[in-house]
């Protein structure tokens, strides 16, 4: 038998005892085998090799393995509604995304309302405050942020006598001073005169 | 629907009935396989606690994962292939697998001395010190060839099912498993 045969048999013996190979590959090996003694001994020696594994002792799961499991998978729907909701991160993202947009946008508009001077004045208090990077990560320095950007504004509405677009909720201009809330300014009303 | 072998429910119905809100159905996904998935993991990792965990977590995310997957996915060649991945994930994470290597106390002669005393001690012992030869032989193999014997011999995967499970060409499967057999070949002459 030529040594080559042997060397092309041999490596696909393995594919043989799995019946991997195509027909035509099956038949001539199946040829081959019954005509060499070497390679019919080696794919006894494969067969013996995978019989021995498959022979070792199988391991059985634990008790309540599968409770347990259907347990840990039922906490992790249970972990509450916004990881839940973060599960899904395009939409998260999106509504994100949205909820700052709008912000933004509300920002905005309060500030488009107030005088130049006051306008400046709160843009540069923000932006001087952000361009801080320890700002950005740090929850109670954007929150005192907020919480002054707001105060300043609702002080500049009062005082433009623009109480009506005040961003507060509960306004801390009306609350020091209800009788003087609804009033306005001279100088406000001197504006509306002559525009 | 039922499949012959063993009686169990489909995959394919109890994937449906998980992904229509069936709790249960999944438990018995769990049943269905994780005795098998023990064993291949048992046998991958070298130590049963890591395989117990390796497979709750493999679980897990097929628990994640099912609900994006089609009717027609094969459950198990998915929940394998989860398994094989964290399998890697954690042999990478162990330096001291070869301490491991034969050491099961499944295979060693006292464990099974004690579990089958019908064949009279002498045989019984014998058997379980060629398991624990075996197992040695096969802890010794590198982890892609005993991935791969591991999926054939114990699972009787096809070689397309094996590629699949461990991101391979089917020639590398080929080639895997023609080396680990001839290598545990010369180890257990």
């Amino acid at each position: 038998m030529p040594a080559k045969d042997c060397e092309n048999i041999s490596r696909r013996l393995s594919a043989y005892m799995d019946g991997e190979l195509p027909e035509r590959e099956r038949e001539a090996a199946e040829s081959h085998l019954a005509s060499c003694a070497a390679c019919s001994e080696e794919l006894a020696s494969l067969r013996a090799a995978s019989a021995a594994v498959s022979a070792l002792p199988r391991v059985e799961p634990p008790p309540f393995f599968a409770a347990r499991t259907a347990a840990a998978a039922k906490a992790l729907n249970g972990a509450g509604p916004l990881r839940a909701f973060l599960r899904f991160p395009l939409p998260a993202a999106a509504v994100l995304t949205a909820f700052i947009i709008f912000n933004i946008f509300a920002f905005a508009r309060d500030i488009d309302a107030m005088e130049n001077g006051q306008r400046r004045e709160l843009t540069h208090k923000v932006v001087s405050q952000l361009v801080r990077p320890s700002t950005l990560i740090n929850p109670v320095a954007v929150a005192r942020l907020c919480s002054e950007c707001t105060d300043f504004m609702c002080q500049c509405m009062h005082e433009a006598g623009k109480q009506s677009i005040c961003p507060c909720k509960n306004c801390r201009m009306h609350r020091e001073n209800p009788d003087r809330a609804g009033e306005v300014p001279a100088h406000a009303l001197e504006e509306d005169h002559v525009n | 629907m039922t499949d012959g072998k063993n009686g169990l429910p489909e995959d394919f119905d109890l994937l449906t009935e998980f992904n229509s809100g069936d709790g249960g159905a999944f438990t018995r996904i769990v049943e269905k396989h994780s005795g098998r998935l023990i064993n291949f993991l048992f046998r991958y990792t070298l130590d049963r606690g890591e395989a117990e965990d390796l497979a709750q977590e493999a679980f897990l995310r097929l628990y994640k994962a099912a609900p994006g997957l089609t009717p027609g996915a094969k459950l198990s060649t998915i929940l394998f292939k989860f398994a094989y991945n964290l399998a890697v994930d954690q042999a990478r994470r162990n330096t001291n697998r070869s301490s491991l290597a034969g050491a099961s106390s499944l295979d060693s002669p006292e464990a099974a001395g004690a579990a089958d005393p019908a064949p009279g001690p002498d045989a019984a012992y014998e058997a379980a010190r060629r398991s624990e030869e075996i197992a040695g032989a096969l802890a010794g193999l590198p982890d892609t060839q005993r991935g791969a014997l591991l999926l054939k011999v114990f699972e009787d995967r096809s070689y397309a099912e094996i590629a699949e499970i461990m991101a391979l060409s089917v020639p590398a499967v080929e080639s895997l498993l023609f080396r680990a057999r001839q290598t545990l070949a010369k180890k257990l002459k």
